[in-house]
């Protein structure tokens, strides 16, 4: 019989152990006094690690009692894996979120799950339209970061030079060129068969084709979004992958890294991508001579199609909300936004930051002071309900394969409008 | 007297694994049958819908399509799992079992990509067939052959698919049937010899037959992994399912639905309940059908 009791002991201290073990550990997160203790930062993606980093070392500069741990996240399923950790009571005190580009921020919003900062945060820096990033019903829960997330026609300086080619002043300029590159057997543009890829390189073909249009997607009034610029414009893209202006067996290629390896190695003369892939195109291949222009339209004007990137929020889970905050507020400064907009080597989004890199420099140049909204924001901005943008994800590429027209497309767009 | 009781210590050891199963295992899959009946984004509130997900599954004009498209491929997959994938092992196991020349480096060649994780085989995958960087389109060229577009291409993408899960995945049913092979007593090897049969009279009345239980497992176990092919195919044709849907699975549009892009951008966890659901009662379904079928498998004497 005492054999039997200890043995039950045994058991079950194991199994509480064990369980303990795989149960949430939750740390004390320091005293809640609000200007010291410890709080945790997630973000998505390691290109951002060392500008989290520059920011954190000069928090600590001026808050030298506050911990700041940070994680980056970037195992694919953010989100998931954030829900799962707020859900637990087990998330950090600061997140990244896209904003209100995707519906994960607007959808933490109406779960409670995030703090209101427009009273305790200084927003003074910010434009209305970067606001709108961090805005859901006239109150703001995120701070953004005054980096100009745009897309650019990166091109080979080096080919150029080459082959005698000159960067397009118009837009039937840049369509003469296609067909000349083409003509020497040379894949034009590198591009992926993959919605963002795709939507990247429509949005400023969009620009160049259309800007009275392209323009007025600012306000979203007297348009829709699938205008007839739109359907010519999304046609014309159709007919140069069809022409081979993207490569012969562009459809193989299904990611944005390939798509850029394309680019870097010499085998494609432009890339149209995002402003941020200039740091991937660098390293890839550190000795490419390259630059970046925008699409111009007919009579010579350009323009940059993107907004300013989301930044952190605040967890309302966080034991130590007012160090978070506190954090959040330094995120604001201008000290915080320079240091994170030139250790991104971004293109910045004001005009009081210089940019870090000369490619950076040269995208931010080459848009002559105009920025347009991008057309996916508008999607997933108005939509009624709720899903253009989804539908637009699931679908884009089916244009290219021909299992839509764009016309279909468009239409199925049009009806969650 | 003392009264004499039945012993039951087995169940302590019993205790900690069951417990375990239980919580790590039983009890997820029940809260998936509970999900199922709701919309829950894996945050706030639960609330129930009653069968609004199964409904969608079946009726809605953007997601029906895609998933019957999947389950499609999940069925073409299966049948390639039936009449090529496991008749390729058994071949191959049997070549080994004969003791063709050099049967014991391609016996280790041949289980090596086995060990291999699935992402660097798309790796591979995407060193040999990328338009861009693959090595296939260049060597095409230069001895003067079109090019194609290969994973691009919804004509290519399922034969590829098919050819690396061959190369990467026959390993394991090989050496199930190969020492099933092993395990055949040597008595009637011997005896088959001394009455004079032809290799094919072996191979015939005695191999296959003696072989057939690990017949019976090995589809078994392929099939459910027909039903629930997820890995290969996500990083072969991305989470949207490849060119025309022709790399979509059902698994691929679970994953995409439950997690990211699903019908309204959320995540929702309650329809991929249902999803779930829906494809654990098919692969009941196969399986029970398959079983019946492979009960005539198993040798009575």
């Amino acid at each position: 019989m005492k054999k039997r009791v200890l043995a039950a002991l045994l058991v079950g201290a194991m199994v509480t152990g064990l369980l303990a073990g795989c149960g949430s550990s939750s740390g004390d997160e320091g005293s809640s006094d609000g200007t010291s203790g410890s709080i945790t930062v997630w973000y998505h993606d390691y290109s951002f690690e060392d500008s989290l980093v520059e920011v954190i070392d000069a928090f600590n500069e001026e808050y030298p009692d506050i911990e700041v741990n940070y994680e980056i996240r970037a195992d694919g399923d953010y989100y998931s894996l954030l829900s799962t950790a707020i859900q637990s009571g087990d998330g950090p005190d600061l997140f990244w979120t896209n904003g209100t580009a995707t519906v994960n921020m607007p959808d933490y919003v109406e779960n409670g799950a995030l703090v209101d900062l427009t009273d305790d945060v200084d927003f003074s820096l910010f434009d209305e339209d970067t606001m709108a990033l961090s805005e859901v019903d006239g109150r703001y829960y995120s701070v953004p970061w005054l980096t100009l997330d745009t897309r650019t026609v990166y091109y080979n300086k080096d080919m150029f030079e080459e082959h005698g080619w000159e960067v397009p002043k118009t837009f039937s300029e840049f369509e003469d060129l296609l067909a000349e590159i083409k003509g020497e057997g040379i894949t034009p543009i590198s591009m992926a068969l993959e919605s963002w890829s795709l939507l990247f390189g429509f949005e400023p073909l969009l620009a160049g084709y259309d800007p009275e249009y392209s323009a007025k997607l600012q306000d979203y009034t007297d348009i829709t979004a699938t205008d007839q610029p739109v359907r010519d414009c999304m046609q014309l893209m159709v007919d140069w992958a069809d022409a081979g202006y993207f490569g012969d067996n562009w459809q193989g290629v299904i990611d944005n890294a390939s798509q850029i390896l394309a680019f870097t190695s010499g085998n494609a003369a432009m890339n149209i991508a995002g402003s941020w892939d200039a740091a991937t195109i660098s390293s890839n291949n550190p000795d490419l001579n390259y630059g970046a222009f925008a699409i111009p339209s007919e009579d010579g004007t350009c323009g940059l199609v993107g907004t300013a990137s989301n930044g952190l929020s605040v967890s309302s889970a966080s034991d130590n909300v007012e160090a978070a905050v506190t954090f959040a507020n330094f995120c604001a400064t201008q000290e915080a936004q320079t240091i994170w907009v030139q250790s991104q080597g971004a293109v910045p989004a004001t005009d009081t930051i210089e940019a870090s890199t000369e490619i950076a420099q040269e995208i931010a140049d080459s848009g002559q002071g105009n920025q347009y909204r991008s057309w996916q924001n508008v999607l997933s901005s108005y939509s009624s309900t709720g899903n253009a943008s989804t539908v637009w994800g699931d679908d884009f590429t089916k244009i290219f394969t021909g299992e839509m027209t764009v016309d279909e497309l468009c239409d199925e767009i049009q009806n969650e409008m | 007297m003392r009264k004499k009781r039945k012993n039951r210590n087995h169940l302590f050891f019993i205790a900690p694994g069951f417990i375990f199963y239980t919580v790590f295992v039983v009890l997820p899959i029940l809260c998936v049958l509970v999900l199922g009946f709701t919309n829950w984004s894996g945050m706030g509130e639960i609330k129930f819908i009653g069968l609004d997900n199964f409904i969608t599954i079946f009726t809605d004009e953007r997601f029906t399509p895609t998933f019957f498209n999947a389950l499609k491929n999940n069925l073409k997959y299966l049948v390639c799992v039936w009449l090529i994938i496991t008749p390729i092992q058994y071949l191959i196991a049997y070549v080994l079992y004969i003791k063709i020349p050099a049967h014991k480096y391609i016996k280790f060649m041949v289980f090596l990509p086995y060990v291999i994780s699935t992402t660097i085989v798309g790796f591979f995958a995407t060193l040999i067939f990328n338009p861009n960087i693959g090595f296939m389109n260049e060597f095409l060229e230069a001895i003067g052959m079109e090019t194609g577009a290969w994973f691009g291409d919804p004509d290519w993408a399922f034969k590829l698919l098919i050819l690396f899960v061959i190369w990467q995945g026959s390993g394991s049913g090989i050496m199930i049937f190969y020492s099933n092979f092993m395990d055949i007593s040597q008595d009637v090897m011997e005896a088959c010899r001394v009455d004079g049969c032809t290799e094919w009279q072996r191979f015939w009345h005695i191999l296959l037959p003696l072989s057939l239980p690990s017949c019976a497992s090995i589809i078994t176990m392929s099939t459910i992994w027909a039903l629930a092919v997820f890995d290969l195919p996500y990083i072969l044709g991305g989470s949207n399912g490849g060119v025309n849907g022709s790399l979509d699975f059902a698994n691929t549009v679970f994953y995409r639905y439950t997690f990211g892009s699903g019908l309204n951008g959320r995540q929702d966890y309650g329809f991929g309940a249902a999803i779930c659901l829906i494809m654990f009662i098919i692969m009941l379904l196969v399986t029970f059908i398959q079983n019946k079928v492979l009960a005539k498998f198993e040798y009575d004497n």
